[in-house]
């Protein structure tokens, strides 16, 4: 078992890096700085004055929405990008977490004079979104659940701001189309969208890819994409929280707000498969389930508390706040060409690895940086922070004034993990046409209906849900 | 009731069979007209259920000169249909769950048909060889490691003493299988480079235990939802798929990396087994492939193999066999039914004193099923060679079973709470080092 052990370490410690970076802000400070300055000091140079919202002084005006870890993480990569970046405003849906993120980052030295968040910028409750469009920021970085990403981002494009979202940008088909639309939006008014799906912006895979679509590997016959891991956080009960709200808190547990964790993590592999076929997938096929989770101790304890603290002391029907997610999702993913590949997701104690493999009829690739087979090659250049390029790429892009727009393409890799879940769910294959035109599937409240009070379960997907 | 339907393999090639029958039978009448009386086949049948039967019934219409003279099993009411079918007198039906020893003692039994719940088989099989019978035997032919190594053991020891042996993986007898597998063996689809297998389907029967039932009965008539006696849907089915994905590889999946779960058949009455299954296999070369199984009512069926290679890719199902590609073909021949084929092969080998023996073959198809259910309850991934020499798991039923014995039923495997026998410890003694 030696080797089975070690990979998984490694693995582990590839996990551990890439989660990191999901969720802790001292990390993302760290990043690549001599990298990030270098570039932006050109950017500024070649295109001060040719973006709208930053008339003639060169500055763009951001505003955070979601100050958790990942949000607090990109908008310090935001900052990192360019010296013209100043933030302005930030929104929350809890006003602790609003005030708390512009404490630290006023204190942050590197960032000195560039922090300018008055405090009628500061917007929290369910309709902070709308607050912050209407703010004179340029660029909105979102990091919110992402079950509130359409509405968000219509929000913002209607309103003429760009965007970097984190990914996932849905949590159901319905919250798919309506990014699909922003996108659209954007593309007319000309707005720049980044997502936080950060290997598309690693030199070493753009180099690959550009070589996998000039057919160095052949045709795309077979692949492979794994992102699973040991678990996650969950959070108890904070005293003052109404129970919806304690719910978007833990948001990760509830599918209608996550995703699951094939949206929510996983989909920066799928993305890559997308990456490699140049677009979705046409066919879906699924298993999947909730085998550990329900039994995981220290997890239910925490569920029955928080049931009694919002029952009266009641533990009857405790189980919905452990969560609705799965643990464990495997599909196949069949492309244009008839190519099936795997997707493997799920948590489990003990376990860990996230990576991918595209396999051609003239040889193979790791999707990172090295080809096997007729045509072998290894990327040699300089390597980057992905998630510090990313915020480079959008802003050297908007100065440019030819905005990257990822927008569609985000849409579609989360549709893609939505598919394989739902397929999954449903124990039903259907194909890309009828998800994107035909299933009626909705989760996500309305946003009139989102008001402290009573949470929004479902109950666990019994893997012969109807299909909608 | 959830389950209704009732799907068995046959069902799945019904229109298949009826035609074939009659082509089976003239083919392996050819052999015969060479072998005289003392070539009849004297089969005893060990497990007399619907499949035990469906083979007893197969194996007489395969050939001529086939007798079926012995009946076993552990429950009166399923041996009474074959009895009167075929006139077995009372001092040759055996009844009760070591009622197979009586039969395999009798010396004018030269072929048995092992049929019984698949946890048995490997005490059954290594006695039948012991006995010196020929054997045609339902797959699978094991639920756990130690069960696969005396199935192993046996066979080699078959081999010495020229003993027949043929598995009930009928597809290496179904034509267009064949056909197939010969023109990926010469390179039609060139280097194998992906494949995927499936066997997900509805839902099977399920026997509710009655009252007074003893707790093994009740698990030996409802087998199908034990792993100690089906090995899991996994192992009972999936098996047919897995085997042909070995098959046109010529080789064994080295490493092992699967999940499942139960997520819909939750109820007692469904035992200890999960409901779905996705395996990925890693060929040599590090060549993965996508198994998955499922059995949920109402969820889509889709049992066939796909195998892909540099030049081209090959379907199979139970009825067609296509390849794409740069040597495109389809297989229009004749289809005779599987069933009847793989005993009318068996004989024809013994007739021949060429003997069939398979169950090497079947033993190492069922090991990979195996590994694939152990990694879905531990989710862990391991090496096929570890997995035969250290892990020390095994089911196989303790001697002198009784029907009343009390045998609760284990757990359902959770992941992170499930200790694959020999794994957990050497976590930790890697852990402490």
């Amino acid at each position: 078992m030696k080797h089975v052990y070690l990979f998984q370490k490694k693995a582990q410690r590839h996990q551990k890096k890439e989660i990191n970076n999901m969720t802790s802000s001292e990390k993302d400070n760290s990043t690549n700085k001599k990298v990030t300055m270098a570039a932006s000091a050109v950017a500024v140079a070649s295109s001060i004055g040719r973006v709208a919202h930053a008339q003639g002084s060169g500055k763009i005006k951001v505003g955070l929405l979601g100050c958790g870890g990942r949000g607090n993480g990109a908008l310090r990569q935001c900052l990192q990008a360019d010296p013209g970046v100043e933030v302005i405003a930030l929104a929350d849906l809890f006003e602790s977490k609003v005030r708390q993120s512009r404490d630290r980052i006023q204190k942050d030295e590197k960032f000195k004079g560039r922090v300018k968040i008055d405090d009628d910028h500061l917007f929290w409750g369910f309709d902070c979104h709308e607050k912050l469009a209407k703010c004179e920021a340029d660029l909105l970085c979102m990091a919110t659940a992402p079950a509130f990403r359409g509405r968000q981002m219509l929000a913002a494009v209607k309103t003429g701001k760009h965007i970097f979202t984190e990914k996932p940008v849905a949590t159901d088909v319905a919250g798919c189309r309506e990014v699909m639309e922003a996108s659209k939006i954007a593309k007319e008014k000309s707005l720049g969208i980044v997502a936080g799906t950060q290997r598309r912006h690693e030199f070493g895979r753009v180099e690959l890819m550009k070589r996998i679509h000039d057919g160095q590997i052949g045709e795309l016959v077979g692949g492979q994409c794994y992102w699973y891991g040991g678990g996650i956080w969950y959070r108890g009960y904070t005293e003052g929280l109404s129970e919806l709200e304690w719910q978007c808190d833990n948001w990760y547990h509830f599918t209608w707000l996550s995703g699951d964790q094939i949206c929510e993590q996983h989909i920066h592999n799928i993305d890559v498969m997308n990456w490699c076929f140049n677009g979705p997938p046409v066919k879906f096929t699924a298993v999947g389930g909730r085998a550990w989770r329900s039994y995981n101790d220290g997890q239910v304890n925490s569920a029955k508390e928080v049931c009694r603290k919002y029952n009266n002391g009641s533990e009857e029907g405790w189980e919905k706040y452990n969560g609705d997610i799965w643990d464990h999702i495997f599909a196949e993913l069949e492309y244009a060409n008839g190519a099936r590949c795997l997707s493997f997701s799920g948590h489990s104690p003990g376990t860990g690895r996230g990576d991918e493999k595209i396999v051609g009829t003239k040889g193979t690739s790791n999707c990172n940086n090295r080809i096997s087979g007729e045509n072998p090659w290894t990327y040699e250049g300089r390597n980057v922070d992905g998630q510090q390029q990313e915020h480079i790429d959008l802003i050297k892009s908007i100065r440019n004034g030819n905005p990257l727009n990822e927008g569609q393409r985000i849409a579609e890799s989360t549709l893609t993990a939505i598919g394989a879940r739902i397929a999954a769910c449903t124990g039903r294959s259907f194909d890309w046409n009828w998800l994107l035109n035909d299933s009626k599937q909705d989760l996500v409240p309305k946003q009139e209906d989102l008001k402290p009070g009573r949470g929004i379960f479902h109950p666990v997907a019994t893997g012969r849900d109807n299909l909608v | 009731m959830v389950q209704k339907q009732i799907l068995t393999r046959r069902e799945l090639l019904k229109s298949s069979a009826v035609a074939a029958g009659t082509l089976a039978l003239t083919g392996a009448a050819v052999p015969w007209a060479r072998a005289q009386g003392s070539d009849t086949m004297r089969v005893g049948v060990i497990g007399c259920g619907g499949r035990g039967s469906g083979a007893a019934n197969d194996c007489v219409s395969s050939s001529r000169g086939v007798e079926i003279v012995a009946l076993a099993d552990t429950f009166e009411d399923r041996l009474r249909g074959l009895k009167d079918r075929y006139k077995v007198p009372n001092d040759r039906c055996f009844v009760g769950i070591d009622g197979y020893k009586e039969l395999l003692a009798l010396d004018d039994v030269n072929l048995v048909i092992l049929a019984t719940p698949p946890g048995f088989r490997p005490i059954q099989f290594a006695e039948a060889i012991n006995r010196g019978k020929h054997v045609f035997m339902e797959k699978p032919v094991a639920v756990c490691p130690a069960g696969i190594k005396i199935v192993i053991e046996a066979s080699e020891k078959a081999a010495e003493k020229k003993l027949a042996i043929v598995a009930g993986t009928q597809r290496r007898h179904q034509s267009h299988y064949v056909e197939t597998m010969k023109r990926i063996h010469d390179g039609a689809i060139g280097e194998i480079v992906s494949a995927q297998c499936y066997w997900n389907q509805g839902g099977l029967w399920v026997n509710k235990r009655q009252p007074n039932q003893g707790e093994v009965e009740w698990q030996v008539r409802n087998w199908l939802y034990f792993t100690w006696l089906s090995g899991d849907h996994i192992v009972e089915q999936h098996v047919h798929n897995i085997d042909v994905v070995n098959w046109a590889f010529d080789a064994l999946p080295e490493n092992v990396h699967g999940l499942g779960g139960r997520q819909y058949r939750t109820g007692a009455e469904y035992g200890n087994i999960f409901d779905h299954f996705g395996v990925e296999f890693f060929y040599p070369g590090d060549v993965r492939t996508i198994s998955m199984c499922r059995q949920i009512e109402g969820a889509d069926v889709k049992i066939e193999e796909r195998v892909v290679g540099t030049k081209g890719s090959a379907y199979m199902d139970s009825r067609r066999a296509v390849i794409e590609g740069e040597n495109p073909w389809r297989y229009e021949g004749p289809n005779p039914n599987p069933y009847v084929q793989e005993h009318a092969d068996l004989i024809t080998s013994i007739r021949n004193g060429n003997p069939l023996n398979e169950a090497r073959r079947v033993a190492e198809s069922t090991l990979c099923a195996i590994m694939g259910r152990e990694s879905a309850y531990s989710r862990q991934q391991f090496k096929r060679s570890w997995f035969m020499s250290r892990c020390t798991l095994n089911l196989l039923p303790p001697d002198g079973l009784k029907l009343s014995d009390s045998k609760p039923v284990p757990q359902f495997a959770i992941p992170g709470k499930y200790e694959l026998p020999g794994l957990a410890q050497e976590g930790r003694k890697r852990r402490r080092g």
